[in-house]
């Protein structure tokens, strides 16, 4: 049984680049540069999601929160996932069509523990503690078994997990909501000088820390603190301290939220591909009636939440009084598909083809332009390069992601010219197959018509 | 689709099994609970430290042995088998199906192994589960396993010096504490000015001694007898989800993984070299088990001594090892007793043993499991309420009773069915389709 593995990467060739899906290209472009808009502050500013902090109650900062929490967080994430789970069924596809056997799943496991190690680059040494690449691979690990379920089965599975994630959010509103009553009524007697018992007075102490944790003057103070540490830190004092974010982020974000939320979103990606809603095979009035519910109901409710919160100082033990149950993921669901409709719809239509083509290089180089973000932004920010961290305003570091954005549409339109992949996807690739990959692309690569497999533009979901 | 293709791919038969890995994943199932044992029947803070209440005579050697030959050995055997186990499964299941079948229900099987191991972490509350652990590790195992030997022992040994930097690091983290914090002590005794970044280093020291200090300690176990005792099943699970919580993703991805990943791929090799199939003479198996037992026990021997003589201060372990040799010696020792158990099971004297052992074995899973379940509700305060009342020694006394009803269940379970009860509800669940499970009768 002692075939090494490295030995069969002769006969398993890469995907050629006539068998990929242009619009899906696109998608994965716009979402990647959209992902920036939210994590650009996470990147320069301390307490990124509170414009209270900094006193951004109106003008150019206020309006760029606003704009980005109405309509982009959480949705770019969104299309980036369904992208990924669409993504890996294709590649699995078009492998199980060339090999025989457990190849394909052996490819896939490589590719995979290769995405992990560059996940904990991007998070460990390029430090970007909100990197997405360690939490895709570890999700990656667990949606092989699900890849020939049916469509609606999918969703059933993405509607359970999603459905987890809102009870707990909503659960933990109401009782930030009853600590508020509770903490309320304890300070009157206080106030009264009543006799409080013991657990009154435990009570009062966690209603207190709770104030005292949205506090604007202590979230200044922090932020002011972080600042100066993030400025002034060199590599060595940066890499430990952002080391302890990513392993706090483990705990409390990655595994006990991301890795459902992200394998939910994995799954409606593959449902949508193979229900042909990705590959922009159904009709204009499908399109247009999933971005009007999408955009209908997702905005305006959103809108109304934000208002809320924002208004309530950013007081998550007020977030009841808006709805009782927390509504963030049906949301940012509502609204990922109200995007994507528009983005086909403009695409079915053919117009702005210049810029379907840009954001296409920019999404089949994805990997090497996430990771460049990383490095870019941190470079910027970080002490150890020029030290921006907390001194540029929000509407400032937009002109940040503009900058960048302009950058990448350019160095992918240049890069893609000359070469077949991005130059991360092209080392990527050559440690999976363990053999150097072509790169340079052929003169006027001809592309036989019928030469690839499979023709997936006219995939049916048959194929499940 | 995958589902009904269920129909033409069989469970693996009886008859397909190698006795003497059965044997061994037996004698390291029940060996487990040794470690086990002081986790769920006091303060974890006493399950290593002998010095908080002061123990002596037969409970100190309960500890002295049990630390000395047993610790970390049983979970390397039994992730060794793992790996092993793993690969066995996919090459049989490759033999029978083609396509992708094999990776399906290879990756349909850790699911609801992960699923399992959340259940008897979050519901049976067995805080150290190791299922979740596996399942997780498993996923990154597939690809490895047709690597040759050597591939596969580079690639453990890269694993294992990943888990050795990480202890070092925290010796070295420990011992500067100290040296720092003695220094500004020796400072501000002289009553010379010290700077803010001194004064610092003072307070984390001061604060290290304070949590190895054995009143502290004392007081901290007390007050958590007293509460799991008390806890309902609500309060205990919701303590336990806590204590999970964090070792599930902090512990988990920093150690675990990694340690596992080791041994899966060790026990492949050793495999694949034919030594964990007894194939190999009796005389490598000697110098085997000289070799392990004479790297592993010296080490362990002298650490264990070394800690129990600074009284188990983290600050001072530098001056034994300035590189941690944990898994070295864990490696030696697991060998160790992999050599005895191989040349006896050759030798042929003690089959009812390795037949007792072998039946175990073959129910590994539901006896993991009922492990938990029996000692949770024996040592919790919903069940018997015995957390932190029994003496060291005395817990041993319930491990050998466990011991002998695992031994009994599974013969008596093993001459009617197929498969132990687990074993074949997780099967079935893989398969999803109900498995045979009585046994013909002859």
């Amino acid at each position: 049984m002692d075939t090494g593995w490295y030995h069969c990467a002769m006969i398993i060739a890469p995907a050629a680049r006539g068998e990929r899906i242009s619009l899906i290209d696109s998608l994965r472009g716009f979402a990647l540069l959209g992902i920036l808009l939210m994590n650009m502050p996470v990147f320069s500013i301390p307490e990124y999601n509170n414009p209270l902090v900094a006193g951004e109650l109106s003008g150019a900062n206020y309006w760029c929160w606003w704009l980005v929490d109405v309509f982009f967080e959480g949705s770019m994430r969104g299309i980036f996932c369904m992208l990924f789970g669409a993504g890996s069924f294709l590649l699995l596809s078009r492998l199980t069509l060339k090999n025989a056997g457990l190849l394909p799943a052996d490819i896939y496991y490589r590719r995979i523990i290769y995405l992990i190690l560059f996940g904990l680059l991007d998070a460990y040494v390029f430090l970007w503690f909100g990197d997405i690449l360690f939490l895709y691979g570890l999700t990656a690990l667990l949606f092989f078994p699900f890849r020939n379920v049916k469509p609606w089965g999918l969703v059933a599975f993405a509607g359970i997990f999603l459905t987890l994630l809102i009870i707990k959010p909503t659960l933990k509103m109401h009782e930030a909501a009853k600590l508020r009553k509770e903490g309320t009524k304890i300070e009157l007697m206080q106030a009264k000088n009543t006799y409080l018992k013991p657990e009154q007075k435990e009570k009062l102490a966690e209603w207190t820390k709770f104030k005292t944790s949205i506090n604007l003057d202590s979230l200044k103070k922090e932020a002011d603190y972080l600042g100066v540490k993030f400025r002034t830190n060199n590599y060595f004092a940066q890499q430990k301290e952002i080391t302890r974010w990513n392993i706090e982020g483990i705990a409390g974000r990655i595994f006990p939220v991301g890795i459902l939320e992200t394998l939910a979103y994995f799954f409606i990606g593959l449902a949508f591909f193979k229900w042909n809603i990705l590959t922009g095979k159904r009709s204009y009035v499908f399109y247009i009636i999933c971005g009007a519910l999408g955009y209908g109901i997702g905005v305006p409710i959103r809108i109304l939440y934000v208002n809320h919160i924002f208004n309530t100082g950013m007081d998550f033990s007020r977030a009841a009084e808006f709805l009782p149950v927390n509504m963030y993921q049906p949301i940012r669901f509502l609204i990922t598909l109200g995007h994507i409709s528009l983005v086909i719809i403009v695409f079915k239509l053919g117009w702005v083809t210049w810029l379907y083509k840009a954001l296409a290089n920019v999404g089949q180089m994805a990997f090497t332009n996430y990771l460049s973000q990383s490095l870019i932004c941190t470079f910027l920010f970080f002490g150890y390069g020029f030290g921006l961290y907390g001194t540029l305003q929000r509407y400032q570091t937009y002109e940040v992601v503009a900058a960048i954005w302009v950058f990448q549409v350019i160095f992918s339109a240049v890069w893609m010219r000359y070469f077949l992949f991005g130059p991360l996807e092209w080392v990527w690739r050559s440690l999976t197959y363990w053999e150097r990959q072509p790169l340079l692309r052929a003169r006027k690569h001809p592309v036989k018509p019928g030469s690839h497999l499979p023709v997936v533009q006219d995939y049916t979901p048959a194929l499940s | 689709m995958c589902y009904t293709c269920a129909m033409v791919i069989a469970p693996l038969a009886r008859a397909e099994r190698i006795s003497l890995i059965d044997s061994l994943r037996g004698f390291a199932l029940l060996g487990i609970l040794l470690m086990n044992m002081p986790f769920f029947s006091g303060p974890y803070l006493l399950s290593d430290n002998p010095l908080i209440l002061q123990e002596t005579g037969l409970n100190y050697w309960c500890w002295w042995v049990v630390r000395v030959f047993f610790d970390g050995t049983m979970r390397g055997m039994f992730s060794m088998l793992f790996g092993a186990g793993t690969f066995l499964l996919i090459s049989r299941l490759e033999q029978k199906n083609s396509g992708l079948l094999p990776a399906d229900i290879y990756y349909r099987r850790l699911w609801w192994l992960m699923l399992f191991g959340l259940i008897d972490g979050y519901i049976i509350l067995w805080p150290g589960d190791i299922l979740l652990t596996y399942g997780i590790t498993g996923l990154l195992f597939f690809p490895f396993r047709n690597l040759k030997t050597r591939g596969l022992l580079l690639f453990s040994a890269v694993f294992m010096v990943i888990c050795s930097i990480q202890s070092t690091l925290h010796i070295q983290d420990a011992a500067k504490v100290r040296k720092e914090g003695m220094e500004v002590a020796a400072r501000k005794a002289k009553h010379k000015s010290i700077t803010p970044k001194q004064k610092a280093s003072l307070e984390t020291w001061t604060k290290l001694q304070n949590e190895q200090n054995l009143d502290t300690l004392r007081k901290k176990s007390d007050s958590l007898g007293v509460q799991y005792r008390r806890n309902d099943y609500v309060a205990q699970q919701k303590e336990i989800s806590g204590v999970k919580v964090y070792l599930e993703t902090k512990e988990l991805f920093t150690t675990w993984i990694w340690e596992s990943l080791a041994f899966f791929l060790f026990g492949l090799a050793l495999f694949k070299a034919g030594i964990l199939t007894g194939k190999k003479s009796p005389l490598f198996y000697v110098v085997m088990g000289a070799l392990g037992y004479a790297v592993g026990a010296t080490l362990r021997i002298q650490s264990t001594n070394f800690t129990y003589a600074t009284a188990f201060d983290a600050s001072r372990l530098i001056e034994l090892e300035p590189v941690s040799l944990y898994q070295v010696s864990r490696i030696g020792m697991t060998l160790g007793h992999l050599s005895v158990l191989v040349l006896l099971y050759k030798t042929g004297v003690f089959s009812w043993v390795f037949k007792a052992l072998a039946n175990v074995g073959q129910m590994a899973f539901t006896n993991y499991l009922s492990q938990s379940l029996i000692c949770t509700f024996l040592f919790f305060g919903y069940g018997f309420g015995l957390f932190g009342l029994l003496q060291r020694y005395q817990t041993y006394g319930v491990v050998v009773a466990i011991w002998v009803f695992q031994l009994i269940f599974s013969a008596i379970w093993m001459r009617y069915f197929l498969f132990g009860p687990l074993e074949w509800v997780w099967r079935s669940l893989t398969y999803w389709e109900r498995q045979p499970i009585l046994r013909a009768k002859r």
